[in-house]
């Protein structure tokens, strides 16, 4: 695995690709934080929204749906400042990764129901016009999000990271 | 470094030595920077589950319970507002009425349209007696409204009317969605919503009173429950309680009169559903 650091004179190809992976996860990790508080952000603005968006999927029952719809939001928050700062990255990377394939799975059953809805993933949600619907785009965009968390739970180790800082990646580069 | 020499002189004895010493400074390392990972996870743990218990706390705390709330006199226990075959808001339902629940957003543009297209006919089933048409104004575009939320106000501002001048609920309701702002802009503002009121016939002296928000709390709970009710969308059209399915288009002229009509009185005495 290439989070594992280079021995002491290794050949230069190991650690220039180690370093390589270094950069283009630490660039995941600001992007993939990035999109979860964002997404969270939009959502904690307007929470009694938050519970219609849980509501119009149809899938919890209602004294399930406040409480994800009011809790998510916050949720969100966390894992983005978790990401952003590389604060447990492994963990927050497994959790946001998670949350995406529920929601892959929210989107498509939706789709799946005859459902018009707006995913709601930033904000917003509920019922649309069906000429509306952009359920292809929603699973796609998703998809990328889940390829990006799964990056970062492999090789989480990445520049300005928190976790280096407090000594939770002591390994030598 | 181990070694296989079977008689380890001095020298290997030493390496032996601090490799051990070594050994054991490594697995030191490693016990501390579990303890640390295990620390910062658990401190990161709480502080993430007092966050969020806060936010549901809060989240909850700010929907209003409808039953704790002043409503507009003769609202509904559903957050409706009935108009009765005189076209006056707030009269009871009357039993053997087919009872049309209608879910607006005075942002919504479609639901604009659905008045256009039906409002007539609604009001015609309404006035022979055949139908009790219950009027839910609801705010859920509120985000629409580049921070003014135009949705809450307008549906705050029907509320007043049903409540302190009903004869107009129907003329004022009709208004709104003729001057419907389009979205994403700041909407009417009070002074021209208290001027649209006037303009239909509402006393000036019951539409200086919008700006007190008296139903804000009550539109806040009314779309909640709207939301409960099954609604996820406006405009959202129910027939003795159940929502229309989405191949019935009232866009297509007298669809839905027709379904009204061939819905038929309900069976039981009828007050307004309360959950679908």
């Amino acid at each position: 695995m290439l989070n594992q650091a280079p021995r002491a004179g290794r050949a230069s190809l190991g650690s220039g690709l180690a370093r390589g992976q270094l950069w283009i996860s630490t660039v995941v990790r600001l992007v993939l934080g990035g999109v979860m508080l964002y997404s969270g952000y939009s959502k904690i603005l307007d929470l009694p929204a938050s519970v219609r968006a849980v509501r119009a999927y149809r899938l919890v029952p209602e004294s399930v749906a406040p409480i994800i719809g009011n809790g998510l939001p916050m949720f969100e928050l966390i894992l983005g400042v978790l990401l952003v700062l590389g604060l447990l990255t492994r963990t927050a990377a497994v959790g946001t990764l998670m949350l995406m394939v529920i929601f892959e799975f929210g989107i498509s059953s939706a789709w799946a129901r005859g459902l018009a809805i707006d995913c709601g993933c930033f904000g917003g949600g509920g019922e649309i016009d069906p000429s509306k619907t952009t359920y292809v785009v929603e699973i796609v965009r998703d998809l990328g999000f889940i390829l990006l968390a799964t990056f970062i739970a492999l090789w989480p180790r990445s520049r300005f990271s928190l976790d280096r800082a407090v000594g939770l990646d002591p390994q030598p580069r | 470094m181990p070694t296989n020499d079977p008689k380890p002189s001095k020298a290997n004895r030493r390496d032996a030595a601090r490799a051990k010493a070594l050994a054991l400074r490594e697995e030191q390392r490693k016990r501390d920077q579990r303890r640390r990972a295990y620390l910062v996870t658990a401190a990161v743990a709480i502080l993430a589950a007092i966050a969020i218990t806060v936010t549901v706390i809060i989240g909850h705390s700010g929907s209003p319970s409808l039953s704790k709330i002043a409503a507009p006199a003769g609202a509904t226990a559903n957050a409706g507002i009935p108009i009765g075959p005189d076209g006056v808001a707030g009269k009871p339902i009357r039993d053997g009425a087919i009872v049309v629940d209608v879910y607006t957003d005075f942002m919504c543009p479609i639901c604009g349209q659905f008045e256009q297209e039906n409002g007539a006919a609604l009001d015609e089933l309404s006035k022979a007696g055949t139908a009790a048409i219950v009027y839910h104004p609801i705010a859920i575009l509120d985000r629409y409204s580049q921070g003014t939320q135009y949705s809450t106000r307008a549906a705050q501002a029907a509320a007043v009317v049903a409540d302190k001048d009903p004869q107009h609920y129907l003329a004022f309701d009709e208004a709104l969605f003729a001057n419907q702002p389009k979205e994403d802009t700041v909407g009417l503002s009070d002074a021209q919503l208290a001027q649209l009121a006037t303009s239909v016939g509402v006393p000036a002296a019951v539409a200086a009173t919008f700006t007190d928000g008296k139903f804000t709390d009550w539109v806040t709970a009314a779309t909640e429950q709207a939301s409960k009710n099954g609604v996820s969308g406006t405009p959202a059209v129910m027939i003795n309680g159940k929502l229309i399915p989405p191949t019935l288009d009232w866009r297509v002229a007298g669809a839905l009169k027709t379904a009204i009509l061939a819905a038929g009185a309900p069976a039981s005495p009828s007050s307004s559903p309360t959950s679908s």
